[in-house]
Formats: structure tokens, C-alpha cells, sequence
């Protein structure tokens, strides 16, 4: 059967086309697409394979629940911290520890400087090159480049001259025949709309984030002892405070904080005057991508809220990102989010490559099983006897992904989301952010639910978690003032103190969206230990009923200009700033390599 | 900061490991060149990019792809690395690596002179498995052309 109607409410006919995307590098985590286009060359149905297993799981049994934090935290050197923050507040969950209010500060410093950085390099060096055709610039007049910056933003460097030398080491990395982080590139699609001045002053804010962001990470590095993968502890954070010179060297003094002060002034600097003006400029030559890419985004978002303003506190109250989720594009209607209800998150399996003894029903992750079952679908094109696959069956198993599900919905996570939530909640800090992006781009607030929406909200939070960064600091430095020192709570180090069995819930909102640890303590050790992270969600394979994730969903009507440079595809799965490596080669119908291409 | 060598490479992943077992056999000397730094990149990818801005002259070890007979030895300098890189596909970290390399040119902060030392692998897929023997091998002979590479520079400098 080509044709069919998801339970969630997608038409999916795979009688056309099949197109395949698949990563070759084997850095970070594997996600492969494949799609079917209808003769007009539409997307009618979309796969999301994810092709690497994680295991972590299996690596976490029966270790010392202090530890975890040290061995999760390497699921993912890009988005480094999350894991090790959702881990150490689940272990503090289970144990009842309560962290000191330095402690919480710190946690949200190191966090907000995550989500500026993370966002930052993503708009820049992972996603720009979907909008932006460096070639063209090399086609730009300085003068004109000039105009348009000045133009835009206030920031200093927009002189004619700086264009032209930006456009020198360019032209001299094109001609020397290495492009570099640009190469295979599809410098000349017909989806490029940027007219060649904009496209220079975007790769000179390319160059200059690139060197801007390792400013930003020094954050992580003063209080976590390094970056990436900084230093955390359970019951607090493993940096002490010492301003008087006197007890430990290396702790944090007044210095430190004064260089943490300045880098949180630059970061606002740069995301006010560089990111969001480039954000707005590219984005009104893309208004087209406003009705692309919705998926499940205007039906079903879900956020664990973030940054609690008073430790220990994750009520809405404390949470200045908001927990909760929309259903069915309701907006009026905020539903509340319980991690520890076992109705709620749960993971379903039919359609991955695990083993559950009840396929039909979903599994709590308290309750998680991670048991592997890599098995091909008989309609399996290729994969025979070491042979790459040509096409997956999606009617199987076809992903190392589980599929979860919020009270068996499907849902979409991440910045948008999070902007989405907090309008709806009435959040002033955040309508103020949308609704002035919206005016200024002259889009209605639909508009958000779609790809060029989800490129936008994660810059709107970039400017949000600045705001953010810039306060958080000086209460720190307010607190350190007023003599408080305090950053770790011991009480419980001890296992001793431990109850013989426990377990616990750690949320995070990581910059990719909600992230969830849950943890099974008995008897000192892990018991249990289950991640579902923010790619599982939208990255999500089908589930025992058949509706789809948030990728497979969003790709869904996109129209194609050439299925062998899938440019339109990347736009929108570059979009949910994927856990993924983003080196991917492109496969036809006939499995036969049509292209390759890099975006970094 | 003047001259930095950069073993990269996945420990994890057999004869990928390549340039940090170089880094850990020199960190271990004590007759290196005075000012030289040796650096476990690692898969580290952009967060190098600040090493590789300071470096005056830059000497990396890496695992790479040459078509050649296992732990052959290669060097390639200045000019022939990025014309190398790109030919064809590498070593697994290439994206990384060269990426890199054009970053710090694009920035207008890249070394004056870079040298490759890599050797062939011969196997990457043993996962947890170290190097093979061939690839052990392979080592002292490419810390030698390495060693040479820093005396040379610092034997230039001399004369500077």
C-alpha cells in the first residue's frame, strides 16, 4: 500500500521517487533521510532513519550515580553539558539534594552561554550555507555591501574596505580550488535568493562568528575547569569562590567573574547587532519558507522548562522557560507536563531496532528496556551481504531511534517550542522578542510554524538566553558581593546516607530542545538509566500506530527544485539543529551515489 | 605562540589513533625543541581552530587515506595539503581537519608553514582495538620525519 493517512493526520503516498540522504563521517551521531517525490517533484512521504546506536544505557548499569554525569555528558561534544546537567539534577531528584542558590546561578550561567554559543555556531556554520551562496559574493560591490551593514546594524566593522578584504580571502579560497567548510556547497540553486551584497555581509559575519564563538566558551571553561565536556558535581557545582586571594588557588575570584562579565557584554553585542539583524535581512528574502517545513509545529510542542530562578524550583513559577505542552495547535490551552507520570513519556519500539516484550504498548523510561533487534524490513532495498541499503522499509524497524510519545502524541521539541509556549503563556519577555520580529518581517504569528519560523525562534532565543546571561551574571557577582560562597551542598555525598532504593527524573532543555535523564538507584548503584533526548523526539521513526515524528512530518509538501541537490530538504531538518554529523551524500533511486554534499 | 604539533585522530577506532599515539610518545620525551607545544587534538574539529590561528608553523600527525600499502608514510607540505584534501576522501576527520585549516585562512590567522606526517592505516573498524602491529610499526619512523621537521624549523629560525 503506496498510500495512507497517518493516525496523526498525514497523507503519505511512497509511489514515487525514492531519494536517499545519508551521512558518511563518523564523528558525532548518524541521521539518514530518505523521501519519496511525487512527478512534480514533492515530497510525499519521508523516513528519518537514525543509523547509530548510543548504548550509553547499557554503559551506565550498576555504576555510582555521582558518576554519571561524568560518562553522559559524552554523548555529545557539541552540545556539551546538557547530558551532564539532566543527569546530575536526576541523581539529586532521587536523593532529595538540594543545591545551593550559587550553585543554581552558576548552572544557569554555564547553560545560558551553551545556548548562545550553540545557537551561534548553528545559524552561522551549520545552517547559513542553506541561505546563503558564497559564490554569489564574490559577485558583490564593497560600496553597496557597505550601505546594506550600515544600514541594518550599528556594528563597527562595515567599511568598504573591510568588505573587499573579506571578498580577497574568499575569491583566494575558491580560486586556490579548496572551498573548505564551502565546498560542495550548491553555490548557484535556483532556492538562493540572497542578492549578492547580502550573501558578502553574510559570510563576513560567517568568518566573524567563527572567531567569536571560542570567546564564548571560555564561559564553560572558567567555571567547569574546561571545554568541551566542563566539570559538574552532584549536590552543587565543582567550582569554589574565593575573592580574598586567601585558601584555594585556581577557585574563582574577582577577576574571573569580571572576565565572565565581559565575555556576557560582548555575546549581547554580537547577537544584538550581528545575529539578529542577519537573522531578519535573510529571512525577508525567505517569507516562501514561512508556509514550509510546519509538520507537527503548529499541532504539538512540548517543552521540560529551563532555567529556574530559584534553585531547587521547577515550577512555572521558577522556570523562566516554561514546562508544558500545546496539543492540537491550541493555543488558549497550556496542558502541564509530569515527567514521573508513567501515561505521559513513553517509548514505543515497533519501528526500531529494539526488543520489547510488548511491542504494542510504550515503556516509561523508569521502566526503559534498551535491548537491541536490528532487523531489515522484507522491502529493504540493497544491505545484502555488507552492501550499503539502498531504501530502508519504513513498514519495519528502520532506526536506532525509539519513538516517544507524550500521552502517545507525537511532538515536536526545541527553540520553537520554547518561543511558542512562552507566547502562549503570556510570557512578556518572549511575546515582546516575537511579536517585534514578526512586525518587522510583516508575518502573521503563524508563520513561526515552518522552517524559516524555527530558524527564527532559535535567534530569538539566542537574544532572550543573552538577556538573560548578562543578569544571571551580575547576580552572581551580586551574591559573591554580599558574601555568599556557597556552590556545593555535601549532606548527601555519602551513600551511606542513601536510601536502599530511589530514582529520579532530571529535565533539561537543551538547545535542541527537551532532554530527559531518568535514573533507578538500588543499593548505591545504577539500577536503570534512560536518556531520551531532544533528536529522539523530532527525529522520531514511526510508532505502533504508524503517526510519524516531527522530521518525517515537516519534509511533508516541500517542493523540489532538483531531487539530486536536496537543498530544500537540508533547510528543513537544518532547521531542528540536528545531533547529527553534516556530512551526507546523497544516494538516487538506483542506490548509485548522485552527489555529495558537505554542510558543515 | 610558535610551533605546535597536532596528533589527530579517534582513539576508539584502531590505527585512527594514529596522531594521539604520536602526541603520547612525544609528550614522553624530554629533548624536544624548546617552544614547541604538542597537542592531543582529538576529534575536536572547530574547537581547534584557535591552536591552529597560533601556530606560527604547524606539524600534524594524522591517520590518512593515501591508497598506499598500510603504514606507509607520507609527507606533504604547505600548498600540497589542501590540493591533497581535495582530491579525495582522507582520513575520517578530514571534514574536521581541513575545514580547519580553511577557517584559520579565512579568519587571515593561518601558519606560515604546516607539514602533514600521515601514515596509511590498516585497519579503523576494530572498535576499542588500538593500533594494529603494522601501524605500531609505523610510529618511530614517523616521529623521526617528524623530529627532522622540527629541526629544520628550529635550525631556520636559528638563522633568522
Amino acid at each position: 500500500m503506496s498510500r495512507t493517512v497517518t493516525p496523526n493526520g498525514f497523507e503519505l503516498d511512497s509511489s514515487g521517487r525514492r531519494i536517499a540522504i545519508d551521512p558518511v563521517t563518523r564523528i558525532e551521531g548518524h541521521l539518514r533521510i530518505e523521501v519519496n517525490v511525487d512527478g512534480a517533484n514533492v515530497i510525499r512521504n519521508a523516513v528519518s532513519v537514525g543509523t547509530m546506536w548510543r548504548g550509553l544505557e547499557i554503559i551506565m548499569k550498576d555504576r555510582d550515580p555521582r558518576d554519571a554525569w561524568a560518562f553522559v555528558q559524552r554523548i555529545c561534544g557539541v552540545c556539551t553539558g546538557v547530558h551532564a546537567l539532566a543527569s546530575v539534577r536526576a541523581v539529586e531528584d532521587a536523593l532529595a539534594i538540594e543545591i545551593p542558590r550559587n550553585a543554581n546561578i552558576i548552572r544557569n550561567i554555564m547553560h545560558l552561554a551553551l545556548y548562545v554559543h550553540d545557537h551561534l555556531v548553528h545559524f552561522y556554520h551549520l545552517h547559513a550555507l542553506d541561505w546563503v551562496d558564497v559564490v554569489s559574493a564574490l559577485k558583490a560591490d564593497p560600496k553597496a555591501t557597505s550601505d546594506l551593514a550600515q544600514s541594518l546594524s550599528p556594528w563597527p566593522k562595515a567599511s568598504v574596505g573591510y568588505f573587499k578584504d573579506i571578498q580577497g580571502r574568499v575569491k583566494k579560497l575558491v580560486g586556490s580550488g579548496q572551498l573548505g567548510p564551502f565546498r560542495n556547497g550548491y553555490w548557484g540553486h535556483p532556492a538562493y535568493k540572497l542578492p549578492p551584497e547580502a550573501n558578502l555581509m553574510a559570510v563576513a559575519h560567517y568568518i566573524e562568528a567563527l572567531n567569536f564563538q571560542r570567546e564564548i566558551v571560555k564561559i564553560q571553561a572558567v567555571f567547569g575547569g574546561k571545554n568541551p565536556h566542563p566539570n559538574w558535581l552532584v549536590g552543587g557545582v565543582p567550582a569554589s569562590i574565593n575573592v580574598h586571594s586567601a585558601g584555594a588557588v585556581g577557585a574563582i575570584n574577582v577577576e574571573r567573574l569580571n572576565l565572565v562579565l565581559d565575555i556576557a557584554k560582548m555575546t549581547h553585542e554580537f547577537i544584538s547587532q550581528v545575529y539578529i539583524p542577519d537573522l531578519l535581512a535573510i529571512a525577508s528574502f525567505y517569507k516562501d519558507w514561512a508556509k514550509i517545513g510546519d509538520g507537527l509545529a503548529s499541532r504539538n510542542l512540548l517543552c521540560y522548562g529551563e532555567f529556574p530562578s530559584r534553585a531547587n524550583d521547577d515550577s512555572n513559577d521558577s522556570l523562566r522557560l516554561p514546562r508544558g505542552a500545546i496539543l492540537g495547535g491550541d493555543l488558549s490551552k497550556i496542558h502541564p507536563v509530569d515527567l514521573k507520570d508513567p501515561a505521559q513519556v513513553q517509548e514505543f519500539v515497533p519501528h526500531s531496532w529494539y526488543r520489547y516484550p510488548d511491542e504494542k504498548a510504550g515503556l516509561h523510561p523508569w521502566d526503559g528496556i534498551t535491548e537491541l533487534d536490528f532487523r531489515l524490513g522484507a522491502g529493504t532495498r540493497g544491505g545484502k551481504d555488507g552492501a550499503a541499503i539502498e531504501a530502508i522499509d519504513e513498514g519495519d524497524k528502520y532506526s536506532y531511534i525509539k519513538a516517544p510519545r507524550w500521552k502517545g502524541h507525537a511532538m515536536e521539541t526545541g527553540p520553537l517550542a520554547r518561543m511558542v509556549l512562552g507566547y502562549a503563556m503570556g510570557r512578556k519577555d518572549i511575546k515582546e522578542l516575537v511579536d517585534g520580529a514578526l512586525k518587522k518581517l510583516d508575518l502573521p504569528l503563524p508563520a513561526l510554524f515552518s522552517t524559516l519560523g524555527r530558524t527564527a525562534a532559535r535567534g530569538l532565543e539566542a537574544q532572550w538566553a543573552a538577556d538573560r546571561l548578562l543578569e544571571d551574571v551580575n547576580d552572581l557577582i551580586a551574591q559573591v558581593r554580599a558574601g555568599n560562597l556557597d556552590t556545593a551542598n555535601n549532606e548527601k555525598w555519602s551513600p551511606a546516607s542513601w536510601p536502599a532504593q530511589t530514582k529520579g527524573v532530571g529535565y533539561c532543555e537543551a538547545p535542541r530542545g527537551a532532554l530527559g535523564h531518568w535514573i533507578v538507584i538500588k543499593d548505591q548503584k545504577i539500577a536503570n538509566y534512560q536518556a531520551v533526548v531532544p533528536t529522539t523526539w523530532n527525529a522520531s521513526p514511526r510508532d505502533a500506530a504508524g503517526a510519524i515524528g516531527a522530521y518525517e512530518a515537516a519534509l511533508l509538501g516541500t517542493p523540489m527544485a532538483d531531487p539530486s541537490k536536496p537543498l530544500e530538504i537540508l533547510r528543513t531538518i537544518h532547521s531542528f539543529d540536528p545531533c547529527l554529523a553534516c556530512a551526507t551524500h546523497v544516494v538516487g533511486p538506483d542506490g548509485g551515489p548522485l552527489t555529495t554534499v558537505q554542510v558543515l | 605562540m610558535g610551533t605546535v604539533v597536532l596528533g589527530i585522530g579517534n582513539r576508539l577506532w584502531a590505527d585512527e589513533g594514529f596522531g594521539p599515539a604520536v602526541v603520547d610518545r612525544l609528550q614522553a620525551r624530554a629533548d624536544l625543541p624548546a617552544g614547541v607545544e604538542v597537542l592531543d587534538g582529538g576529534t575536536l574539529g572547530l574547537y581547534l581552530l584557535p591552536h591552529v590561528q597560533a601556530a606560527r608553523r604547524l606539524l600534524v600527525f594524522d591517520a590518512v587515506d593515501f591508497g598506499h600499502a598500510p603504514g606507509h608514510v607520507v609527507v606533504l607540505r604547505d600548498g600540497e595539503i589542501p590540493a591533497f584534501f581535495g582530491q579525495r576522501p582522507l582520513s575520517l576527520h578530514q571534514t574536521g581537519f581541513t575545514d580547519v585549516l580553511a577557517a584559520a585562512q579565512l579568519t587571515g590567522e593561518s601558519p606560515e608553514a604546516i607539514t602533514l606526517v600521515g601514515v596509511q592505516p590498516e585497519r579503523i573498524d576494530d572498535w576499542g582495538g588500538g593500533l594494529t602491529d603494522t601501524m605500531a610499526a609505523a610510529l618511530p619512523r614517523a616521529i623521526d620525519i617528524g623530529l627532522a621537521e622540527l629541526a629544520a624549523w628550529q635550525a631556520e629560525g636559528d638563522r633568522q
